[in-house]
């Protein structure tokens, strides 16, 4: 549990207007990252740009990649939800294998089963993260 | 917070059936960046969070990104942040097409 007491405070008439936190816990707190606001080295951009100028670089669709992390986000969207599969399907008329099978491969699911489905995770709380 | 969930629904509401792609423009990742994304190392907020920003990248690379004003950088190229990360990336103006070199 914070504190005030321990951190230093701004006060205006006696009212605490602003209070000072370690990065570490402002990053807890708001969910942001400072550090990653600054812009990258000089040594990353050179290693950004060795990697463009470098004719064996394989380059990989993204498309994939997204359709990839949006599989594992059904997945973990509905665990955050604290819902099972088996009631994700009664949710939109489907069966529990159903949803593991979309939940494996979801871009061979009808879009229109995908949209009733992030319909359901997105009404639902999410749990919050320890 | 930007939930990919409301995001996801808008694409899924507006995409026509047939249309099996996420992005509209054409986005690549280098092979570092998927070696990066794919280390065990990383993990799932991480690896939503750099999801998310490709979404804002296709939306609007601009907007969502900053310039990198390094001398010796190439034409188009720029930065954005995801996470505690941040992504290095060429935009190519006359075609829209996203070249991510590198996640750091």
């Amino acid at each position: 549990m914070f504190s005030l007491a321990h951190f230093p405070t701004v006060t205006d008439h006696g009212v605490i207007t602003h209070v000072m936190v370690p990065i570490g816990i402002y990053e807890k707190l708001t969910g942001e990252h400072p550090a990653a606001l600054k812009p990258p080295s000089a040594d990353d951009v050179n290693a950004a740009i060795a990697v463009l100028n470098d004719p064996r670089t394989a380059w990989h669709d993204a498309d994939a990649i997204l359709q990839q992390f949006v599989r594992e986000g059904i997945e973990q969207a509905r665990r955050r939800r604290d819902i099972t599969q088996a009631q994700l399907g009664a949710s939109v008329g489907l069966s529990q294998p159903q949803i593991s099978r979309i939940e494996k491969n979801p871009d061979a699911a009808p879009l229109g089963i995908l949209r009733r489905i992030a319909e359901v995770l997105s009404s639902a709380p999410a749990t919050p993260q320890p | 917070m930007w939930d990919w969930l409301d995001q996801l629904h808008d694409r899924l509401s507006r995409a026509p059936e047939s249309k099996r792609r996420w992005l509209h423009r054409a986005v690549r990742l280098s092979g570092p960046v998927v070696g990066w994304l794919h280390d065990p190392a990383r993990t799932e907020s991480q690896r939503l969070a750099f999801a998310e920003l490709l979404l804002q990248l296709d939306a609007d690379p601009i907007g969502n990104s900053s310039p990198i004003l390094q001398p010796n950088a190439l034409p188009g190229m720029r930065w954005a942040p995801f996470d505690a990360h941040k992504a290095i990336f060429v935009l190519d103006l006359a075609t829209g097409e996203i070249r991510v070199a590198l996640c750091v």
